[in-house]
């Protein structure tokens, strides 16, 4: 049963306490650790709301292992702002999210797959936040979104997700593996939902150097009449039939409520995918260099220094450990103009044409995913390859740091296909108004619905 | 393309121990992942600032002031090994 904010709030105090117990009892490894002290206590406008938080942002005195055996025990001893700001907001943290190892998507997580509510045969996504909504254990979760970790999740699920512009969300204690293109998001049974947490975790952040000094606003965007909507048509490549179909009748949908739809073309869109993955390689292997068994985790019996690093590293997945490889091979002095600084020149030909598509259109549709929620253990359970298998138009929004909501558009059988909506750099409130009328006017969201 | 012996040195760059029978599957994967970056080769990128990220802030540098800071005994608390207020890790040479 989805199940909405105000839902969880009618419950009262028992709230937390359902929600943990739903939480134990779950078989499909949604959750790495279970918060089971967690109460309620406080005042905010989130009292009493059971909330879920990826396992890759910092909860002081809560282990923290970004699904990796490398950061096993790993209890940090600060809180980062986003858990921070829950608690003051009067919210609990029931549990800590499983996703792909540190988010890179592909890696495998070391507590296995998340399974999907709606049909466990099938995957939930490569986190476990958005499935932990759509199973009513939480009405929310926060968790990060680099390559679609939370977009595509919430797409599998059926959820709502939102990611805002970079730097409107302190990143201060997000374990990330790629800075320039991680931003912390949020997942929920509505849009309406997933922006008021977003709301409560925005704002300036000194701690975090690309923290906007402005907080941002969500609400009050612009109204769909009168909208331009542009459909880039290289977003469209590889989409399946039946998700194809969803996507056609959400562009009706909007048209009905008086916006224009119109396809366009993004001539860089082909460059979009290697490009966020060569840039996310590189990234990651400086990132992701501190884990030595030196600081934290677990260390490797080694008799010298070189053979414990060594060792002790080796507990990263193969993915993650081929990741890291490939950025430094990307970075070395043979290599860097051809793959890293190139990549880095097209991000500027990428973010100088969605500018100059946001003068002429407000806002960007797209299917979220190429397909629906693959099996579990398919093809692509723990694979080099499954950020290319998912969507180009995700990794755009990542690029420019664009806003970017996914919504529910309709059905593949029994699972759901997402609709993703990206908007113009601190166009957030445009994404958000968009989003809620086209659930407004559609039902493929819905509160309490029985799964 | 990256050679077999390439392969073992970026292993031993990134400092992560990779078994001998594992090194021909590092070396195809990451190899498949240089051959799908060829889709960049034609970027029209001459004259063109890089973005090293999507931020649209101008960096400035704060001033050089002493600000509270994690305490030694929080720093410490995860290490695997200690000495005095020190990490402590196996000899080096």
């Amino acid at each position: 049963m989805i199940k909405d904010i105000a839902s969880f709030k009618a419950a009262g105090s028992k709230a937390v306490a359902e929600s943990l117990e739903k939480i134990k009892k779950d078989d499909s490894g949604i959750f790495i650790t279970v918060c089971g002290g967690a109460e309620s206590s406080g005042s905010g406008p989130l009292a009493g709301v059971p909330i879920a938080v990826s396992d890759n942002i910092s909860t002081k005195g809560i282990e923290t292992t970004c699904a990796s055996k490398i950061l096993k025990g790993y209890v940090p001893p600060f809180s980062g702002k986003s858990a921070d700001d829950l608690e003051k907001a009067g919210a609990v943290i029931v549990g800590k999210t499983n996703l792909t190892e540190f988010g890179i998507l592909g890696a495998a997580s070391a507590y296995g797959p998340v399974k999907n509510p709606r049909d466990k045969t099938k995957k939930g996504g490569p986190s476990g936040s958005a499935a932990a909504v759509a199973a009513g254990l939480v009405p929310a979760a926060v968790c990060s979104d680099a390559g679609g970790l939370l977009r595509v999740s919430a797409s599998f699920c059926g959820t709502a997700a939102f990611k805002p512009s970079y730097g409107a969300i302190s990143r201060f204690g997000l374990i990330y593996y790629t800075g320039s293109l991680d931003q912390i998001g949020v997942t929920a049974a509505t849009i309406s939902d997933a922006a008021a947490v977003a709301d409560i975790l925005s704002g300036n952040d000194k701690r975090d150097t690309t923290s906007l000094p402005e907080k941002m606003l969500y609400f009050g965007g612009k109204p769909l009449a009168g909208c331009k909507i542009g459909i880039p048509e290289e977003f469209l490549e590889g989409v399946s039939a039946g998700v194809m179909k969803t996507f056609d009748e959400a562009v009706k949908t909007f048209e009905k409520l008086g916006a224009s739809c119109r396809k366009i073309s993004l001539k860089n869109a082909g460059y979009m995918q290697p490009v966020h993955d060569i840039i996310a390689a590189g990234e990651s292997s400086a990132m992701l260099a501190k884990y030595d068994g030196t600081r934290f985790g677990p260390r490797a019996e080694a008799d010298n220094w070189h053979e414990m690093i060594a060792k002790t590293r080796a507990l990263f997945g193969p993915v993650t450990a081929r990741r890291i490889m490939l950025g430094i091979h990307l970075l070395m002095a043979g290599q860097y103009n051809d793959y890293y600084m190139k990549s880095m020149q097209t991000r500027t030909l990428i973010i100088d044409e969605f500018n100059a598509v946001f003068q002429d259109y407000d806002l960007l549709i797209s299917p979220t995913t190429k397909d629906v929620a693959p099996d579990v253990g398919g093809t692509c359970g723990g694979c080099d390859q499954e950020f290319s298998a998912y969507s180009a138009a995700i990794a755009g929004a990542d690029l420019a740091g664009l806003p970017a909501a996914t919504v529910p558009c309709g059905f593949v059988g029994k699972l759901p296909a997402g609709l993703q909506i990206i908007g113009g750099y601190l166009k957030d409130a445009d994404v958000i108004a968009a989003a809620e009328a086209f659930e407004k006017e559609t039902d493929f969201v819905k509160p309490q619905e029985a799964i | 393309m990256i050679q077999k012996d390439e392969m073992k040195k970026l292993a031993w760059v990134a400092r992560i121990a990779v078994e001998e029978k594992d090194i021909p599957e590092f070396q195809e994967k990451i190899n498949a992942k240089l051959a799908s970056y060829a889709a960049i080769a034609d970027a029209p990128v001459g004259g063109v600032k890089k973005t090293v990220n999507p931020s649209r802030l101008n960096t400035v540098l704060r001033k050089d002031t002493a600000a509270p800071s994690m305490s030694a005994e929080d720093a410490l608390k995860n290490a695997p090994e200690v000495y005095e207020t020190s990490f402590k890790i196996p000899k080096i040479l």
